[in-house]
């Protein structure tokens, strides 16, 4: 393999690793604040793409304009997708009932978005385009990669590493946090968990949306871009569930796997995605970074 | 953490229940293989005659009404519903109108099978036009035998004919043809050497595949692994292949796949800097569909395409089923519509060969089927049970599909 395959090829890698990452990291905040494995984690990257190429092509809003309301619109997505779908269903006797939802909420979604917007795939042009209007090229010591890969990992990052702050590092993160683990000692203390938690299906929501936002110039929007869920669970379990780090690490191992096997297993390339995870599982279940987690449980 | 466990738990049931209800369905047919009643007694059809039933005849649908292939089951319903009232506009079959009993396949093999069934159960239907993806054919032919009801498949999968099903027929030019043109048309015309075969590993492009392969070496291409790039079904990235066919010094593609992601390869080629004017594109009767073409825009430009369903149609008989559709729907067709239409209109014909619309009469009926003009091509019986007699080659200019040629691959 030369160099410049070589380039170009982990470039794709990262920049697919980098929208699974961001779908894990909603997968483990969702894990961590209420507890719910998410099903519909891949639906909500649909229904956000859809959502922001309805503002650029029907309602035609320039980029400056759109950003603003796309989030408006990921706000209420997420607080409506709280509201009907972990709500109602947190005190259930039956504990598996918030995590069954999500899975009808996934149904929801893709149908939703099939009726709202109809069968066909819609293309967005890419936000960097060349003279003629073709996909921009970045051309860095001759070797030519494509802008929208590039800006999807610039994004992904900005977002991965503001998250990442919040969470870890930002006393309203932790706050935010310790009020979902134990939501009646923060409510006793002044911390409303429902404002918690709803802050944390807005993140989940506004991620999973821009992620698929990027992706949707290259891979036009379409209701199956929900099955990149599965790519990201990869990501959690290599990586350690529960651990974002590790999340993100985790997924972009998948990212890179999934585009190398084309070069020695093609046809095979999700047989080696998900040989890995069972590798995982067997030698270190844990993932990558499970033993700090089972420190702190 | 016991919601954490729960969530890994269920996670895994659901991957095995997927391969479980994989099996199941194969399962499914094989039991009903053993249930099936001794060819001396009385079958649901024999038992119960449609002609007694005032005047209708029930002809069985199966298509994708829900799920992600909705739009292929909206064009399936458009073509057969076109054809439904311009036969009973015009008398029905044998004085008797029309009538669909509807099963939805939804977008996987499960579904298609369960629906499929439930029409086979159904004593008042006289034949069934079932899914245009072979694989969903193919596991429920034994069924269709057991039923003894005529049952035409949509895909184009050789491996439907080499069942050798006797009651199981196929509008479609299959692989086998496909192949051949595909092979033919890429060293003739387009004159490639080492070219990259690009496909579905989905078992009606992966067989496909093998045809094309078989027929390049005939013609003294040697294909190697090097030259071979399958891809899941569901696959949406596409651009690590074109890296590696642009590194590779190919000189040229052959794509096989369904429409949906026909547009996708298309889009991502033209992205990728893949320029059709160095590396000539020829890919499978998908890339010159309205989908392919609405969805790839500019992209698709360039490739050419053999395909079973030229839009505009072929000949004369497409040309005047296309004229039809776009009066009645305001859209260009595309091949479910033709295949749907087609079928619809080839039990008509066996129906009225035969002089009855009792299930064994009209599938022997299917038997007498001879130079019959359809929207595909002129259907004529064969042993094989496959009707379509002609291909056709197009290239996509300026946004719509162009017949540059057209091979008949046997005499009607």
């Amino acid at each position: 393999m030369d160099f410049r395959l070589f380039c170009t090829l982990a470039l794709n890698g990262i920049a697919m690793g980098v929208v699974y990452a961001m779908l894990a990291m909603g997968l483990i905040l969702l894990i961590r604040a209420v507890g719910v494995m998410n099903f519909a984690q891949g639906d909500l990257l649909m229904f956000g793409a859809y959502v922001t190429s309805s503002l650029i092509l029907d309602f035609e809003l320039p980029l400056y304009l759109m950003i603003p309301v796309s989030f408006i619109c990921f706000v209420v997505i997420g607080l409506v997708f709280m509201f009907t779908i972990y709500w109602p269903l947190r005190k259930a006797s039956y504990p598996a009932a918030t995590i069954i939802a999500t899975m009808g909420a996934s149904i929801i979604l893709k149908e939703l978005a099939t009726l709202i917007w109809g069968a066909l795939p819609r293309s967005l042009p890419p936000i960097i385009t060349d003279a003629n209007g073709k996909p921009g090229i970045l051309y860095i010591g001759g070797i030519p990669l494509q802008w929208q890969y590039v800006l999807t990992i610039i994004v992904g990052a900005i977002l991965i590493f503001l998250i990442h702050m919040l969470f870890e590092k930002l006393y309203v993160g932790k706050m935010m946090q310790a009020a979902c683990q134990d939501s009646y000692a923060a409510n006793l203390m002044g911390v409303p968990a429902i404002a918690t938690i709803s802050a944390t299906y807005i993140i989940v929501v506004c991620l999973a949306s821009v992620g698929g936002f990027m992706i949707a110039p290259i891979y036009m929007v379409r209701n199956t871009l929900g099955t990149l869920q599965l790519r990201a669970f990869a990501g959690v379990v290599i990586g350690g569930f529960g651990n974002i780090k590790g999340a993100i690490i985790g997924s972009l191992i998948v990212g890179l796997v999934e585009v190398f096997s084309t070069v020695f297993l093609s046809g095979y390339k999700d047989v080696t995605v998900f040989m890995l995870i069972i590798l995982f599982l067997l030698i270190r279940p844990q993932g990558l970074f499970g033993g700090k987690i089972a420190d702190k449980a | 953490m016991k919601k954490l466990k729960l969530s890994v738990a269920l996670i895994l049931v659901f991957a095995l229940l997927a391969a479980f209800t994989a099996g199941c369905a194969k399962q499914a047919s094989d039991s009903n293989n053993q249930n099936t009643p001794a060819p001396t007694q009385q079958s649901p059809a024999e038992s119960k005659n449609p002609q007694e039933e005032g005047g209708v005849i029930k002809i069985g649908i199966i298509a994708p009404m829900t799920g992600t292939n909705k739009l292929v089951g909206e064009y399936t319903m458009n073509g057969a519903k076109m054809a439904q009232e311009e036969i009973n506009a015009a008398g029905g079959i044998l004085g008797h109108k029309i009538e669909f009993v509807i099963g939805d396949e939804v977008d996987n093999m499960q579904d298609s099978v369960n629906a499929t069934t439930k029409l086979l159960s159904d004593d008042s239907i006289t034949a069934i036009i079932g899914s245009l993806y072979s694989q969903y054919c193919i596991a429920v032919m034994p069924s269709v035998a057991d039923a003894k009801i005529p049952y035409f498949a949509s895909g184009s999968s050789s491996g439907v004919s080499k069942q050798n099903n006797p009651y199981t027929w196929q509008v479609r030019p299959i692989d086998t043809f496909q192949g051949v043109t595909l092979a033919s048309f890429a060293v003739n015309k387009l004159n490639m050497k080492n070219p990259a075969i690009m496909y579905s590993t989905q078992s009606t492009f992966a067989s496909l595949s093998e045809q094309v392969q078989i027929a390049l070496k005939d013609l003294g291409i040697e294909i190697t692994e090097k030259n071979l790039f399958g891809f899941p079904e569901e696959e949406i990235n596409y651009d690590p292949y074109f890296q590696q066919i642009l590194a590779g010094g190919y000189d040229g593609i052959i794509a096989l796949s369904n429409q949906m992601p026909a547009a996708l390869i298309c889009q991502q080629a033209e992205i990728a800097g893949v320029n059709p004017d160095k590396i000539p594109l020829l890919g499978s009767t998908s890339f010159c569909s309205n989908v392919c073409i609405t969805n790839a825009g500019s992209a698709a430009d360039g490739w050419y395409s053999v395909a079973d369903w030229v839009p505009g149609g072929a000949n004369e008989r497409g040309a005047e089923f296309e004229k039809a559709y776009v009066a009645k729907y305001n859209a260009p067709s595309d091949l479910p519509a033709a295949t749907y239409y087609d079928a619809l209109y080839v039990i008509k014909e066996a129906a009225e060969k035969a002089g009855s619309i009792d299930r064994e009469a009209l599938n022997n009926g299917l038997k007498q089927v001879k130079a019959f003009p359809g929207a595909i091509s002129t259907f004529s019986y064969f042993e094989d049970h496959v009707f379509a007699t002609a291909l056709g080659i197009t290239q996509n200019i300026s946004g719509k599909p162009q017949a540059i040629d057209a091979v008949t691959f046997r005499e009607p």
